[in-house]
């Protein structure tokens, strides 16, 4: 039971950010639920690599036993760095939009042609 | 060294060089531009006619009847997941065809249409890096590396959507497009983990010859058509594509066709390799 707590969370995580991202009004935090749901894809994958009792994926300087399996390691380290990049981008947008409307409320945002 | 085993050389490494060039290129770019415009424009021309002819040399290969495989990583075949393949056959050609055509259309296109604009190394390092991501999807055989090509073809395009800050409602399809697409990708990943959870597999082939479609399999599958086909346009899902393709600059569009084009490849690729042999 205790091993099933991380993909517990993984669902909780993922559910979090889809309710930040469909019902929160502020673009912010929809940009904020857009990382959570990221977090738990993270972690959901670092949780696959793991056995109980392993240790890091270092061969030189192993005390022996077993290793976590590094390649979920390396795929969520190439989905962070993803994640950077795309909540930059997010938040320079936002920011542009802040500029043009004054708010981030989404319901004041839009609106007829210019 | 003769014309002949030129070409051949080539053929061998096409695949990579196909994907290589726009990137090396759209990172050589903004050092280019600070000579002149002319030299910029010129240089970034040349690039894609480049990647178009080793695209016409690939494809002219592979419509005869040759896959080509290229491995990146361990030549070693029996160790497992330490490589990265590229796997062309005839679909892929006729998706890399369309894409490069595409680039390199809006390419000379934007030459007089977006002359006014300033920012404009920006503008073509991130079309060369959004050809680059296009061409990747197309032609690669392991999921994670799809995934990563879509992240940066969907990061370049949002930016590219966004290009005119100074119209509100360009910035407005912007955000929207980069929101579903991320979301979508996102979704996509978890699918891709879901299935190196059970088959300890990344690359297509290898995840088809031993799928045993369990319920797993079954929410892989759902996830990964509707993220694709959200980021397609596909009809329940298309809120996002009348802006995008209306705001954006006109030789933008072009190539947001080629992303689109390039999800429903995706589609397809799921649907009829991965998935082929058990819902068909």
């Amino acid at each position: 039971m205790i091993f099933n707590v991380p993909f517990i969370a993984v669902v909780a995580l993922i559910l979090i950010g889809l309710y930040a991202v469909i019902f929160k009004r502020n673009l912010i935090k929809m940009v904020i639920g857009i990382t959570i749901i990221e977090s738990g894809v993270n972690l959901f994958l670092i949780t696959l690599g793991y056995r109980e009792g392993s240790i890091a994926p270092i061969y030189t300087s192993s005390p022996g036993g077993i290793m976590a399996l590094p390649v979920p390691q390396a795929l969520t380290l190439t989905s962070i760095v993803i994640g950077v990049a795309v909540l930059a981008l997010m938040l320079s947008l936002v920011i542009h939009i802040y500029r043009h409307y004054g708010t981030l409320d989404v319901r004041k945002i839009g609106g007829p042609e210019e | 060294m003769n014309i002949a085993n030129l070409v051949d050389l080539i053929l061998q490494h096409s695949p990579a060089l196909i994907v290589a060039v726009p990137l090396i290129g759209a990172f050589i770019t903004p050092l280019i531009s600070r000579l002149n415009e002319k030299v910029r424009n010129v240089f970034v021309i040349l690039t894609l006619g480049l990647t178009t002819s080793f695209v016409f040399l690939l494809a002219s290969d592979v419509l005869t009847g040759n896959i080509h495989t290229y491995i990146f990583g361990s030549q070693d075949l029996t160790l497992p997941v330490v490589r990265i393949l590229f796997e062309v056959d005839a679909m892929s050609a006729f998706m890399i065809i369309i894409s490069v055509i595409l680039s390199l259309i809006a390419v000379i296109y934007s030459w007089s249409f977006m002359k006014e604009n300033t920012g404009l190394d920006k503008y073509y390092t991130l079309i060369l890096l959004m050809t680059a991501g296009m061409l990747g999807m197309e032609l690669t055989g392991d999921l994670f590396n799809f995934f990563v090509f879509l992240e940066i073809t969907s990061i370049s395009s949002a930016a590219l959507v966004a290009f005119w800050t100074n119209k509100a409602k360009s910035v407005e399809a912007g955000f929207k497009y980069i929101v579903i697409s991320t979301i979508g990708a996102l979704f996509i990943l978890f699918s891709i983990a879901l299935f190196y959870g059970q088959y300890n597999a990344l690359n297509m082939a290898t995840i088809a010859s031993i799928l045993q479609y369990t319920f797993l399999d079954k929410i892989a599958l759902v996830l990964l058509i509707a993220a694709l086909a959200m980021k397609a346009g596909v009809v329940p899902m298309h809120m996002w594509l009348p802006d995008a393709y209306g705001k954006a600059p006109s030789s933008v569009t072009f190539l947001l066709v080629g992303a689109t084009q390039a999800s429903l490849y995706g589609v397809f690729r799921i649907c009829f390799t991965i998935y082929g042999g058990v819902i068909i």
